[in-house]
């Protein structure tokens, strides 16, 4: 079985109760608006998502820019299934799935380029080679294009400390090594975690400039801590967001548990 | 970018703006819809409008040149738990209104603003008050005024033509209906109504407030106010008197003093005052009824989805 079978057979069984799971995490809905106002702040005319799951962004964008085509890959089928129920459903003209990973931007949409290219929640920390993707999406980026990428961050000191305190050493330092087994405590999948630098290598080497990065759950606890989040008062947790918000695109958000960046290649808006 | 413009709400995560937001949304596509939330989130903005979480005095100019509005409903009144408070927010909110006013100069189109503003800023009344009848605000509103001056004086200027919207005391979940007579029915088994009973109130539902909210952006007059009414004057106890009917319970009265004494001046002020409302606008206010029994049903229909209360 090829790594991205196996990425896709991890998210046929996620996507079962995926939609579910996301609308009980008040953290997740918070990050993904942040990330969704990233991308919304410049107008683009096509744009392309890597890793859509169930579709939730890419319907939205393409309910709001009813004149921008909207396009996305991802390698699970099931998660191709729900986006294009969706697409169905609000009978989208301007919305187009198809199943792959970021080596297939070019046999599901040939001769197309795309003025905005974006990723949330990590989906290129699944990916065989992170420089051939960077190379892959840089391909298909028209000059003056766009790209909002978020990563699973590799630095994330918090998480480390936490689990530390728990007395968990192994999890505390995973994401150091070459291979992370991913969030789910139970299911291992196989993929891996990168710093602001290396992400900064990969994109210098493709000729795209790294316009700012900024980083998410830096004090405030990562989605993930639903316990951590459930017992702290509301007023502190809104309190870290702010704080973490102040402080994200400074050089402790290179320590948050994603870092969104958003690159520009040459020719730039 | 949508030809028609579009449609800006500041507060839609708040009580009114987000009945506002709903209505606006059966509407407007998702494409015209921009709403502005603070702190609190909600799904379905997130997902059925363009939205931003961001606080009044940091939206952007980069963000009216990108989704230029044609209109914009202002729900953000920043408020207190406290009279300091209050202070505090209405000076605030003045600064952000100034800075919103100041951007939205610049632009070629400026846009039709609605400001959500109140009817406590008339202050005690012996008849209906009217669009022309001067403002004394009490209770709450004696601080929100400072907020909303910065509209008045730049309609005053003809800068910016914007309405000022005053909703009567607004019917609807979680609000003072529920804190000052559906709360106390509950635990005491009576409906209270305090002071002499005998001041006169206005009420309208949250749907109202909405629905009417998007039609004075429509059909209201330019650099207007437009009070947002919906049923004629009753008085408290008549009020008290009608969801007592509905639950089965007895009233009982409240003496002025021992409200002054829970809840301090400003709350006794707004619960204890004398503020019929009326309007010269009567004619694209039709399809809203005037009638009592309307109120009666709105009263039924919020009691419905009381959870407490349907338990029992």
């Amino acid at each position: 079985m090829s790594y991205y079978e196996e990425v896709g057979n991890y998210y046929d069984k996620d996507a079962v109760d995926f939609e579910q799971r996301y609308w009980k995490n008040p953290v997740l809905q918070r990050i993904r608006q942040s990330f969704r106002e990233e991308v919304k702040q410049l107008p683009f005319r096509r744009a392309l998502e890597i890793g859509f799951g169930p579709g939730f962004d890419l319907i939205h964008f393409a309910r709001i820019f009813p004149e921008a085509e909207v396009c996305g890959l991802d390698v699970s089928q099931e998660m191709v299934q729900l986006a294009q129920q969706k697409i169905d459903a609000h009978a989208l003209a301007n919305a187009r799935v198809g199943q792959g990973s970021v080596e297939h931007i070019t046999e599901q949409f040939p001769e197309t380029s795309f003025d905005l290219i974006y990723v949330f929640f990590g989906a290129l920390n699944t990916v065989e080679d992170i420089e051939r993707a960077f190379e892959c999406l840089s391909d298909r980026l028209e000059e003056g294009g766009r790209m909002v990428l978020t990563f699973v961050n590799k630095w994330y000191l918090q998480g480390m400390l936490i689990e530390l305190l728990k007395g968990r050493p192994v999890q505390a330092f995973s994401r150091l090594k070459k291979v992370w087994g991913g969030y789910s405590p139970t299911e291992f999948l196989a993929s891996r975690c990168y710093s602001p630098a290396e992400i900064g290598r990969c994109a210098e080497r493709v000729g795209l400039k790294l316009f700012t990065h900024s980083g998410y759950s830096i004090f405030s606890p990562a989605w993930y801590y639903h316990g951590l989040n459930r017992r702290l008062p509301g007023r502190l947790r809104q309190a870290a967001w702010d704080l973490d918000r102040r402080i994200a695109d400074g050089p402790l958000g290179g320590l948050g548990e994603y870092v969104l960046y958003d690159l520009r290649k040459k020719g730039s808006k | 970018m949508p030809s028609d413009g579009h449609i800006w709400i500041l507060g839609a995560t708040g009580y009114v703006g987000r009945a506002l937001s709903v209505a606006a949304m059966k509407e407007y596509p998702p494409a015209r819809l921009i709403t502005f939330g603070h702190r609190k989130m909600d799904a379905r903005l997130m997902e059925e409008s363009n939205h931003f979480v961001c606080p009044l005095n940091e939206i952007s100019e980069g963000l009216l040149e990108r989704y230029p509005p044609k209109k914009i409903f202002h729900c953000a009144r920043m408020a207190g738990s406290s009279d300091r408070k209050r202070h505090t927010a209405a000076q605030k909110g003045a600064a952000a209104n100034e800075r919103l006013i100041q951007m939205l100069r610049k632009m070629k189109d400026s846009p039709v603003l609605i400001y959500c503003s109140g009817s406590l800023m008339y202050g005690p009344q012996t008849s209906e008050a009217n669009e022309q009848t001067p403002l004394k605000p009490i209770g709450y509103a004696r601080a929100y005024l400072q907020a909303e001056e910065p509209f008045l004086n730049a309609r005053n200027e003809r800068h910016l033509d914007a309405r000022m919207a005053r909703p009567a005391w607004i019917l609807g979940p979680g609000s003072w209906f529920h804190a000052f007579f559906l709360d106390p029915a509950k635990k005491t088994g009576k409906v209270p109504y305090y002071g002499s009973g005998e001041q006169l109130m206005s009420v309208l539902s949250l749907k109202s407030c909405a629905e009417q909210l998007l039609r004075v952006a429509d059909k209201g007059a330019p650099f207007s106010d437009q009070n947002l009414v919906c049923y004629a004057p009753l008085t408290q106890r008549d009020f008290s008197q009608i969801l007592a009917d509905i639950l089965g319970l007895p009233t009982i009265r409240v003496p002025e003093s021992a409200l002054l004494k829970r809840h301090g001046k400003t709350v006794t002020e707004a619960l204890c005052t004398s503020i019929p409302i009326g309007t010269l606008n009567d004619d694209w206010r039709t399809e809203w009824s005037r009638e009592v029994s309307g109120l009666r049903t709105d009263l039924l229909e919020l009691i419905h989805f009381d959870p407490f209360l349907r338990r029992s």
